[in-house]
């Protein structure tokens, strides 16, 4: 019973840690060679588009990173659509964390050498038909092809 | 205690003190600002159901094509293109805003304010600049140098104002920006138009024909 009760355990342990620690869907450097960016979740669920993206100091140096929400899109190629992150009803972008609500949301953090910090973002998903989207981000080269989990 | 137990007592053990330490977001209760929160999940159905059966898309041909004329630029757009475009426009980050000198001799013939025809391949550049970063308050300020009477150089930098504005309109198709001209005539030189010793700087009096671009 109580090696079941081990075995068990084991399997939990295993299943989060297999969900904490995402593999990166696609990774670009940043255009000043000082951080990278892993898309680590593009999923659509009800119509909702959410992309996570880790954002990675790979210089010496601590870095410190501003960018606006707003800033932030989604294009697909195939129906020639770009698509901006969702507002909420006070105009504030449903995306994290947020150093304050400037321009909808802004993400405004010094992040320590070698460290990383995990952003979120919703955008309308694109239609059923399109399975890969490409994802720019200010200051980071872009994504292409980045394929939607649906 | 931990000793005093048997080994596979010891792994349950160790196993939930793992299981404890990981981040409670892992699990079902995601905090304020994670994306699984149920607020977020709400808000966001809300946003798409305001948003129409189109979900807020931005078709990219038409507002590009019209910009530019050509239509293989109109969804080829990327983030390094636009670094590309601002490099080539020579565009200064000053605080908030991205600053953008173009030369007054580039854009208009002396004394006149129509937009020469081999200018409109820079502004469509701003113009493509301008849609890319999806900024929606432009300034545009006309700049001469000292010759010439002042009131005449104040009319003549606030006709080339307008006039920049209105070719962004009109060829530029950029809707929903909203455009503010300022004529400063020569009274904000960007370098002197003359030397310490009093002649003339022929080369400092062309740096002061500009047009400035501010994008907000």
């Amino acid at each position: 019973m109580v090696k079941k009760i081990a075995v068990f355990m084991f399997l939990i342990l295993f299943a989060a840690v297999s969900v904490y620690a995402l593999e990166p869907i696609q990774t670009q450097p940043s255009t000043d060679g000082k951080m990278e960016a892993s898309i680590v979740g593009a999923k659509v669920r009800s119509n909702v588009l959410t992309l996570k993206v880790d954002l990675k100091v790979t210089s010496g140096k601590d870095v410190k990173i501003i960018f606006l929400y707003q800033d932030i899109y989604v294009t697909d190629l195939n129906e020639k659509k770009k698509y901006l992150a969702l507002k909420d009803a006070d105009g504030l972008y449903i995306a994290g964390p947020k150093h304050d609500n400037e321009h909808g949301g802004r993400f405004w953090e010094t992040i320590p050498a070698g460290e990383k910090r995990t952003i979120w973002i919703k955008f309308p998903a694109p239609p059923e038909t399109t399975q890969v989207v490409d994802v720019f981000i200010p200051g980071i080269l872009p994504f292409e092809d980045v394929a939607l989990t649906r | 205690m931990v000793k005093a137990m048997i080994p596979i007592q010891r792994i349950i053990v160790l196993t939930m003190l793992v299981l404890l330490c990981m981040p409670a977001d892992v699990f079902a209760g995601k905090d304020y600002i994670g994306p699984k929160d149920p607020q977020a999940v709400a808000a966001a159905q809300e946003a798409l159901s305001r948003l129409g059966p189109e979900r807020g898309a931005i078709a990219y041909s038409g507002r590009t094509v019209d910009i530019i004329g050509l239509q293989s630029i109109a969804f080829a757009g990327s983030a390094v293109e636009l670094e590309k475009i601002l490099s080539d426009l020579g565009a200064r980050k000053v605080g908030t805003e991205i600053l953008i000198s173009l030369s007054g001799d580039v854009l208009f013939d002396f004394d006149k304010w129509d937009i020469k025809q081999e200018a409109e391949k820079e502004l469509a550049k701003l113009v493509r600049a301008i849609s890319e970063l999806n900024k929606k308050n432009v300034v545009i300020e006309g700049h001469t140098d000292s010759r010439g009477s002042e009131a005449y150089n104040l009319k003549l930098s606030q006709k080339r104002a307008e006039a920049v504005k209105a070719w962004f309109e009109t060829k530029g198709g950029l809707a929903g920006v909203t455009f503010q001209t300022i004529g400063y005539g020569e009274a904000k030189p960007a370098t002197p138009n003359t030397h310490p010793d009093g002649s003339d700087n022929p080369e400092g009096r062309t740096k002061n024909r500009r047009v400035e671009i501010r994008i907000r």
